[in-house]
């Protein structure tokens, strides 16, 4: 269990690195559903069997797969990657960063993942009330609307 | 320190460099596709973050509500900003070249 959280923390760092900074768009597309799925692996290590499903399913299956499809139909040209000056030492940073914020948040952690139910996740949708799932899908809708609409437009 | 404790310690570690990565990407390219990918880099490590601070408050059932939210507001504005670059693209208002070579091409 802890080898395969090791590596799968190692493969998100590795998976970010590479859609970052890949030569090719559409294989930096497909080093961030890669990050997708390793980020829904964790998720579902940590107990949040749910939003790794949707993770899995909306973000990666739709979002991510339409990223790639819409990149793939691009006249892409080689285009190359040069290293930025400061790069190293801002990772450097963010690496001495991310472990002191880890120390001093982390010692409360629990080590057990919480056990999560889809009815437990419901009852406090409900109980926070209905606005936030309206919303969320009005906004949905809205960008599913615009984004054909922006798709079929006046072709030049 | 037990060796539970520094796996965990290690994901949000993770999170945090994940997140860098993409603010570090989000800020080095011109290109709209490929910052519109750092960002989403960004939002996995933030997404994780806010996942795994939920974990370790005892709160799993906000964070799930929140995860989900972020889920799909990240979902609607992926398809959005690529539906308009691309239409952008087709256009011709945007070019598919990096800046650097951009200017490399103008000289």
């Amino acid at each position: 269990m802890e080898v395969g959280l090791f590596a799968a923390t190692l493969l998100l760092v590795l998976f970010s690195s590479l859609a970052v900074s890949h030569k090719s768009m559409i294989y930096s597309a497909l080093f961030l559903a890669l990050l997708g799925l390793t980020n829904a692996s964790l998720f579902f290590a940590l107990g949040f069997a749910i939003v790794a499903f949707v993770q899995v399913v909306v973000y990666v299956g739709a979002s991510v797969l339409f990223l790639i499809v819409s990149i793939s139909m691009l006249r892409e040209p080689a285009s190359r990657f040069v290293a930025p000056r400061y790069g190293l030492l801002g990772l450097a940073g963010v690496v001495v960063f991310g472990s002191l914020l880890a120390y001093f948040f982390g010692t409360s952690a629990n080590v057990y993942p919480h056990l999560i139910s889809y009815g437990s996740i419901a009852l406090q949708l409900v109980e926070l009330g209905h606005y936030g799932v309206v919303l969320l899908f009005l906004l949905l809708l809205v960008a599913l609307v615009s984004s054909i609409t922006v798709a079929t437009g006046d072709k030049k | 320190m037990s060796a539970n404790f520094s796996v965990y310690v290690v994901i949000m570690a993770a999170s945090v460099i994940v997140v860098g990565i993409g603010v570090l990407g989000l800020l080095l390219h011109r290109n709209p596709i490929r910052m519109l990918i750092s960002l989403e880099v960004s939002f996995n490590g933030v997404l994780l973050l806010v996942l795994y601070l939920g974990w370790i408050l005892k709160e799993p059932v906000l964070s799930s509500n929140v995860g989900l939210f972020a889920v799909g507001v990240s979902s609607g504005e992926l398809a959005l900003m690529v539906s308009i670059i691309m239409a952008l693209f087709r256009k011709g208002y945007l070019e598919v070249l990096d800046q650097e070579e951009m200017e490399v091409e103008e000289k």
